[in-house]
C-alpha cells in the first residue's frame, strides 16, 4: 500500500566497483631473480590498493544503506500519518452525516406531529361546537383544550369519549347522558 | 516552473557532476602514474663515475613502483569520489522528492479537511432551512385551522 521513492540498494554497480578496483601493476619484471622480486613488490602494491578501494566502497555502501533505510522509514511513517488523517476525515464525515440525517428525520416527524395535532384539535373543536349547538351545552366548547391534551398524550379521538361521562353526570347534557337514557 | 495551483513536484532529477571532467581527471592521474613509474628517472647510470650499485638500482625500482602505485591509487580514488558523489546526488534527489511528496500529501489532506468542513456545514444549514420552512408551514396550517374553528364556533353560536 505504501511505497517509497528511496532506494536502499547498493549505490555502486558491479562494473563501477570493478572499475574503481582496477589498479594496474606498475612493473612487470622479466625472468631473472632480481626483477621477480620487484615484480612481487609491484603486485603487492596493486593488491593493497585494490583491497583498500574495495574496503572503502564497502564502508560507503554500508553507511549509505543505513541512511537510505532510515530515510525510507521516515518517508513511510509520514505517509502512514497522512493516511491516518484521511481516515479520521472519513470517519468524521460518516458520523456527522448520520447525525445530520437523524436530526433532520426527527425534526420532520416533530413538525408532522404538530400538524396532525392541529388538525385533530380543530376537528375535535368542531365536534364539540356541533354537539354544544345541538344539545345546548356551551361548556362543550371548553372541552377542546382537554381534547388537545389528550391528543398530545397519544389518545385516539373517539376512544376518548368514554372518559367524558363526567359531562353527562354533571347534569349539563352530553352525548353519553343521551345514550344512557338522559338525565 | 510549476503552476502554483497544482500539486506537482518540482525536482527535476538528481543533479550529477559532469562525467567528462571526472573521466579526464582520472585519465590524467593514470598518465601521471605511468610517468611516476618510470624508473629511468631515478636509476643511476649503469657505467662511469655516476654508476650505481645493483642495490641502488633495485631500490630505485621499488621507489618508482611505489610512486606509480600511489598515483594509480589517486586516480581510482578520484573515480570513486565521483561515483560516490553521484550516488549522494541520487540519494538527495530521492529524499527531497519524497519529502516534497509528503508535504503535498499533507496539503491535499488539509484541502480535503477544508472542503469537508464546508460541505458538512452547508449540508447542516440546508437541513436547518428545510426544517424551519416546514415549521413555518405547520404554524400557518395550525393558524388556518384555528381560524376555521373560530369561524365555525361563531357561526354555530349564531345559529
Amino acid at each position: 500500500m505504501f511505497q517509497s521513492l528511496i532506494s536502499t540498494a547498493d549505490p555502486l554497480t558491479g562494473s563501477q566497483k570493478r572499475a574503481v578496483s582496477l589498479h594496474p601493476q606498475a612493473f612487470r619484471g622479466s625472468a631473472n631473480a632480481g626483477d621477480m622480486t620487484r615484480d612481487a613488490y609491484a603486485r603487492a602494491m596493486s593488491d593493497m590498493s585494490r583491497n583498500t578501494m574495495a574496503t572503502t566502497m564497502d564502508q560507503y555502501r554500508q553507511q549509505y544503506q543505513q541512511r537510505a533505510e532510515q530515510a525510507r522509514s521516515t518517508d513511510l511513517v509520514t505517509q502512514r500519518g497522512i493516511n491516518q488523517g484521511q481516515y479520521e476525515l472519513d470517519r468524521n464525515r460518516t458520523q456527522l452525516t448520520r447525525q445530520q440525517d437523524t436530526a433532520l428525520g426527527q425534526g420532520r416527524q416533530q413538525v408532522q406531529q404538530a400538524r396532525d395535532l392541529a388538525r385533530k384539535q380543530a376537528e375535535q373543536q368542531l365536534v364539540n361546537d356541533v354537539l354544544g349547538a345541538v344539545f345546548g351545552s356551551n361548556n362543550a366548547v371548553n372541552a377542546a383544550p382537554m381534547v388537545g391534551s389528550a391528543l398530545a398524550g397519544g389518545a385516539r379521538p373517539m376512544a376518548g369519549l368514554s372518559s367524558w361521562g363526567g359531562y353527562g353526570s354533571a347534569g349539563r347534557g352530553g352525548l353519553l347522558s343521551l345514550l344512557m337514557g338522559g338525565v | 516552473m510549476f503552476a502554483s495551483g497544482t500539486f506537482d513536484t518540482t525536482y527535476s532529477g538528481p543533479i550529477l557532476a559532469s562525467g567528462e571532467n571526472a573521466k579526464r581527471a582520472r585519465n590524467d592521474a593514470r598518465a601521471m602514474a605511468a610517468f611516476a613509474g618510470q624508473s629511468r628517472a631515478l636509476t643511476p647510470q649503469v657505467g662511469g663515475v655516476g654508476a650505481g650499485s645493483r642495490m641502488t638500482r633495485y631500490r630505485t625500482g621499488l621507489e618508482s613502483d611505489r610512486r606509480a602505485a600511489e598515483q594509480y591509487g589517486r586516480a581510482q580514488q578520484s573515480m570513486f569520489d565521483n561515483l560516490a558523489s553521484n550516488a549522494e546526488s541520487q540519494f538527495q534527489y530521492q529524499n527531497n522528492q519524497s519529502d516534497e511528496l509528503n508535504r503535498l500529501r499533507a496539503l491535499m489532506l488539509d484541502r480535503n479537511r477544508v472542503d469537508q468542513n464546508f460541505d458538512l456545514t452547508l449540508r447542516g444549514d440546508r437541513f436547518d432551512s428545510e426544517l424551519f420552512k416546514r415549521q413555518l408551514d405547520a404554524q400557518a396550517y395550525q393558524a388556518a385551522k384555528q381560524r376555521r374553528s373560530s369561524f365555525l364556533s361563531s357561526l354555530l353560536d349564531i345559529i
